[in-house]
């Protein structure tokens, strides 16, 4: 395991998509920060970091399994570990790593251009804990993205569609969710559990009281129904990754 | 070494392979031949357990499985294309794999790589890249080595070194199973032939013995083919004709000398027919093919 974790690393910090997710990730974090009003909510959202972050951590994510097969070095993984599982959570891993990191560098980048921008106007007592949350709610969605676009490689073995899906599901999955819950009222306690609400779990934890009403579950409901996406969608994807012929 | 035994490999409801076995002994140079689509690739995956199957495959008498590959840890396969990742040099690709910075920088050495093993894989041509597949296979002098059409995009003198590397490997005791559609590169190194057909074994021979099996046939030539012809048919002592010749099997040579004497025919030429490699793999082929219609 710890070979195959290193390995997994090295590959990772090789490949440039890595590094340009970040640079990406700084970039529109600078464009939402100028381009927008300034206000404690936007700060507090890292001026919309977890929004960009689904985005490119569902093409990192595809991509850093999908160029296994590409490069047909799937072949010497499989046969040079023990067994599949190794692999895929080697990778799981990494990429969970790379989210957390990612993370850090948003809310180091909101410390810079909360100062640039509104300066002293608003104080850091105020912010500091719904930040935090708002961190560890894009987090456990990030894991839900990651599981999520190793499950859909597995399945359509094709990067395009694993991120176009990814998109989708970023832009208007949340308007989806709230589209069909209107829709059909009756069925809401049903509704509010399938996949396209748990996007609200970034927000709802910082904002609960704006939140709880259109996600209508509560934090601990929220938190909990993307634990379970997650342990779903990891063991489908390993389940599909284990029985892909190669 | 490698314990290959009775085989089955399912794709979906098709048989893709029947009954397969053979053993690869430590220092032998196996040869695995057969037209396209006859099983070759899908009998190495099988045994580098990348494919699910029945029967039994050993490498240093542990098993391999599909769920469990630790008797591959000395086991270095090239298979299809070489396994590259092309954003990494050439060495970080290596080092990947290596257990060995010493076994590592030898295989560059003697690949001859050292020009440009510093440079992106993404900017290599087809032989760099088959021969940095064929390094990493041979990395952490492994016990056992498979390589799927291992000449595939070599030039001549790479084609060459690569010939003496894998004598050289087998000299030390690593096993090899090969497969090309360079017979005549097989034939330079092969201590064992295995011949596969529509997923069916049809010869797993040592070399010297297949080889001998053409001279086994002999070229007639007689003062009057016809005659001759119609008598050794009689007597089913005829196994085919080529060109002018009538061709018999070698144990019945005596006993068609005294068939001709007696019928006053005279022999004008009788010798053992010289055929190539590549003609004797077909007429193995074929002979199967003849032998499943009947």
């Amino acid at each position: 395991m710890k070979f195959s974790l290193q390995q997994e690393f090295y590959k990772f910090n090789h490949q440039k998509i890595s590094f340009y997710g970040l640079i990406i990730l700084l970039i529109l974090m600078i464009y939402s920060a100028f381009s927008n009003k300034t206000s404690t909510d936007t700060i507090i959202q890292n001026f919309g970091a977890g929004q960009w972050l689904t985005i490119i951590v569902i093409t990192i994510s595809s991509t850093f399994l999908s160029m296994e097969y590409t490069n047909n070095t799937i072949l010497t993984l499989f046969y040079k570990r023990p067994n599949k599982f190794v692999i895929y959570f080697s990778k799981l891993f990494v990429l969970v790593i790379y989210s957390a990191i990612s993370l850090v560098l948003s809310v180091f980048v909101t410390f810079i251009l909360k100062e640039l921008i509104v300066g002293g106007q608003y104080h850091w007592s105020d912010l500091v804990s719904a930040l935090f949350l708002n961190v560890l709610g894009t987090f456990i969605y990030l894991m839900f993205i990651i599981t999520l676009a190793l499950l859909l490689i597995s399945v359509f073995k094709n990067n395009a569609v694993v991120v176009g899906l990814g998109l989708f599901n970023s832009f208007l999955g949340a308007s989806l969710s709230s589209a069909i819950m209107s829709d059909f009222p009756g069925s809401i306690s049903l509704l509010k559990w399938n996949p396209f609400n748990m996007i609200y779990i970034m927000n709802q934890l910082s904002f609960p009281k704006d939140f709880i009403k259109i996600s209508y579950l509560s934090n601990l409901q929220i938190i909990i129904a993307n634990i379970f996406y997650i342990v779903l969608f990891g063991l489908l994807g390993y389940s599909m990754f284990k029985k892909r012929r190669v | 070494m490698v314990k290959v035994n009775n085989i089955n490999v399912f794709m979906g409801k098709k048989h893709i392979i029947k009954n397969v076995s053979f053993q690869v002994k430590p220092g032998e140079i196996v040869g695995i031949i057969g037209p396209n689509g006859a099983g070759k690739t899908t009998i190495m995956k099988t045994i580098l357990g990348l494919l699910k199957f029945t029967g039994k495959v050993s490498v240093a008498d542990r098993n391999v499985t599909e769920d469990n590959h630790r008797a591959l840890s000395k086991v270095g396969a090239l298979i299809e294309n070489p396994a590259i990742y092309p954003f990494l040099t050439g060495l970080q690709n290596l080092e990947l794999y290596t257990e060995d910075k010493n076994s590592m920088k030898t295989v560059v050495k003697q690949l001859k790589m050292q020009n440009y093993i510093k440079s992106r894989a993404k900017n290599y041509s087809l032989g760099m890249k088959q021969k940095l597949g064929i390094a990493m296979a041979l990395l952490n002098n492994p016990n056992f080595v498979i390589l799927d059409e291992p000449m595939n995009g070599l030039d001549i003198e790479s084609t060459i070194l690569v010939r003496k590397l894998i004598k050289h490997y087998a000299e030390q005791g690593t096993s090899f199973l090969i497969s090309s559609h360079i017979l005549s590169e097989l034939q330079k190194i092969m201590t064992r032939i295995v011949i596969i057909n529509e997923g069916n074994l049809i010869i797993n021979k040592n070399i010297d013995d297949f080889k001998n099996i053409n001279h086994s046939r002999y070229k007639l030539l007689t003062n009057n083919q016809k005659e001759s012809q119609k008598l050794l048919q009689e007597k089913g002592m005829l196994e085919s004709q080529s060109n002018k010749y009538l061709l018999v099997n070698e144990k019945n040579i005596f006993s068609i000398q005294n068939l001709l004497y007696k019928n006053k025919i005279q022999l004008l030429e009788l010798a053992p027919q010289q055929i190539d490699f590549e003609q004797l793999v077909v007429r193995s082929l074929n002979k199967k093919a003849e032998e499943d219609e009947i």
